[in-house]
């Protein structure tokens, strides 16, 4: 991790975001650190709840408002956003950090034409430089690049009038119409069906290779993840539990909570048995167990793991393991 | 599922979206014009547009169907005559002919009531996306006061308003406003609070939009459907606190036509001469009730919820 620092485009230190509420202090995001090399495509895996999402609405500033960014660096290009005044923040953003959201369908306004709204994208932070009919121009050749057909009359399109695929091609086209050199995805194909989704991943995926945009992939699908992610951080509870690279990881996962994840997958092979499934639910982040969040839907849980909150450790080649029963080096 | 080596999917992007255009288009033509499609199948309501239809013709073209001087022309000798061939709705106590003060009375009143819709509409978008965006404190003090005004009956509202800043046209759309304001506002919060959620607000957001840009291209536009709706309905309310307004004295002033002071100044002769209250009192009640069916209509059209 260490050896990464220097060329990463975003890196993320001890962010901890929280909700206050009349219940007490809700722990959305606890203390995560990530590291977004340039180039590359980074996974943030883990159930609903675990913070996943809350982790790219603060680097977004979208935090809405009994929530908070309480703690920690969000350092883009070195410079930390949140000590950004909202209006330098507000240039950043759809600029240089773009943002796919999980529902194509209420994520562009109905009472707009689709090409209308990803032209507003492109002026919101060109105004001065790019006229309107030059700006039509630019999106035209990007919904030809995110491979939407009859580009002319879609532009003229309303969202109601595009199938689930074409949308999120279209908020797609929104989120690199500037550029960006980070585009943070949350859940892009969930509410897509799988052929669409092979397809939406693919089209990134080729983007990423033409402009070098790096990627933050926020699923629970680990097929997506083994797809297009280069490393991924597995969060539970809002903290990161397990950091290795894509490979690594399939081959070697170290946390109980991955393995149960791995596990959960349906496999080709398999004909007839029962799907594994980790017992218990995300706790409620109210009422966090003692010691380990994870004990109490572990499978292999010992005094320890009750007694003291596991640290974040090294397992070697920085693969980053967070439970008591790995130590230092290697596993036990 | 877990491969490792890169695949390309087995259909190359684009090729799939590509649809058959007929289809489509069929589905887009009929999205389009479905508003009109379910309005054209409520009768009532179609009838109640054709009625507002002529009547504002009948506005706009006065002093095409009568003569724009025989509005005031006083004529002692035909004083309260009976409707027939020189004066088609008879003539009132100063003998001036009642169809051509009808004619040039709907001047006032649509104008009235236009204007008082378009204010209100104005004020209460305005304080509606205040409260419904900013929330807050500023949304619990403006809706305080919103409810204290709607506690009170609009049209002793705006008959006190109009006592304190005395009468007259300019000053009874004014009134008329102002009482009309807080119902406005409570619709246009209340739609803002649910567009102010949507994923597409929070894209705008996330693409840097500022808060007026978010307000002005992504809110009042996907509130127009409501507001359109709470217009219609309430266009007959404002004719009829117009008319009413107008009828005691509070309103227009004479001799500027107008349906409530008409009828007010027919009052006398309402036993001996009833043409005198029946003409303007007929054209309040077709054109109220013409507006009230046409709002209902674009109500029922337009509500989601009994779509078929």
């Amino acid at each position: 991790m260490t050896e990464q620092q220097t060329e990463s485009l975003l890196s993320i230190r001890n962010l901890h975001t929280q909700f206050d509420t009349k219940a007490g202090i809700v722990r959305a995001v606890d203390g995560v650190d990530i590291e977004i090399p340039a180039g590359k495509t980074v996974g943030l895996v883990g159930e609903s709840g675990c913070g996943n999402s809350m982790t790219a609405m603060s680097v977004m500033g979208l935090v809405s408002r009994p929530g908070k960014v309480t703690e920690g660096e969000i350092l883009f290009h070195g410079e930390d956003l949140l000590t950004l005044s909202a209006k330098e923040r507000r240039q950043l953003c759809g600029n240089r950090i773009s943002i796919i959201f999980q529902e194509p369908m209420t994520s562009l306004n109905p009472v707009e034409t689709v090409g209308k709204q990803v032209r507003e994208a492109i002026l919101i932070h060109n105004k001065k430089e790019i006229g309107k009919e030059e700006a039509k121009e630019k999106v035209l050749t990007l919904f030809r690049q995110v491979g939407i057909p009859d580009p002319e009359r879609r532009f003229r399109s309303y969202p109601h009038q595009l199938s689930g695929g074409l949308r999120q091609r279209v908020m797609i086209a929104m989120a690199m119409a500037c550029r960006p050199d980070l585009l943070i995805a949350d859940e892009p194909t969930t509410a897509l069906d799988v052929t669409i989704e092979a397809q939406i991943l693919w089209l990134m995926k080729q983007l990423q290779k033409e402009q070098g945009t790096s990627i933050l992939m926020i699923t629970h699908n680990l097929g997506v993840v083994a797809e297009i992610c280069d490393y991924v951080y597995v969060m539970y509870a809002g903290q990161v539990v397990e950091y290795a690279d894509v490979h690594e990881l399939f081959r070697n996962p170290l946390h109980p909570y991955t393995r149960g994840l791995i596990q959960s997958l349906p496999k080709m092979q398999s004909g007839g048995e029962r799907l594994y499934n980790i017992k218990g639910m995300v706790p409620d982040l109210l009422k966090l167990p003692k010691g380990c969040r994870f004990a109490p839907r572990c499978e292999a849980t010992c005094e320890t793991c009750v007694a003291q909150e596991p640290v974040l450790t090294d397992c070697g080649g920085g693969h980053l393991v967070r439970c008591c029963r790995m130590k230092e080096g290697g596993e036990t | 599922m877990m491969r490792w080596k890169e695949k390309e999917p087995a259909v190359p992007a684009g090729e799939v979206t590509g649809r058959v255009p007929t289809e489509e288009e069929e589905f887009i033509e009929k999205e389009k014009f479905e508003f009109w499609h379910r309005f054209c199948e409520n009768k009532t309501a179609l009838l109640g547009l054709v009625v507002m239809v002529i009547i504002i013709l009948m506005a706009v073209f006065a002093n095409v169907i009568a003569d724009a001087e025989l509005v005031t022309l006083q004529d002692i000798s035909v004083r309260s005559q009976g409707p027939g061939a020189g004066h088609l709705f008879g003539t009132d106590g100063y003998g001036r002919d009642i169809f051509t003060r009808v004619v040039f009375g709907a001047r006032s009143s649509l104008f009235i009531a236009f204007s008082t819709i378009f204010i209100s509409c104005l004020a209460g978008i305005l304080l509606g996306v205040l409260c419904g965006y900013r929330g807050g404190t500023v949304d619990t003090i403006v809706m305080r006061i919103v409810d204290v005004f709607m506690c009170l009956p609009p049209l002793l509202f705006s008959l006190s308003i109009v006592a304190a800043i005395g009468n007259g046209m300019g000053n009874l759309i004014l009134a008329v406003s102002i009482t009309m304001t807080p119902y406005f506002t409570r619709v246009v919060r209340a739609t803002v609070l649910s567009v102010n959620s949507m994923d597409y607000i929070e894209a705008a957001r996330a693409n840097g939009a500022t808060d007026l840009h978010i307000i002005m291209r992504h809110i009042i536009p996907n509130c127009m459907g409501p507001i359109i709706v709470e217009a219609t309905i309430s266009l007959s309310t404002m004719i009829m606190i117009a008319a009413s307004l107008s009828f005691i004295g509070m309103g227009v002033q004479p001799p500027t036509p107008e349906w409530g002071a008409m009828l007010s100044d027919a009052r006398e002769y309402m036993r001996d001469a009833p043409w005198m209250v029946l003409a303007p009192g007929l054209a309040i009640v077709i054109t109220s009730l013409s507006f009230n069916l046409l709002g209902d209509g674009v109500r029922d059209a337009m509500d989601p919820r009994q779509k078929k």
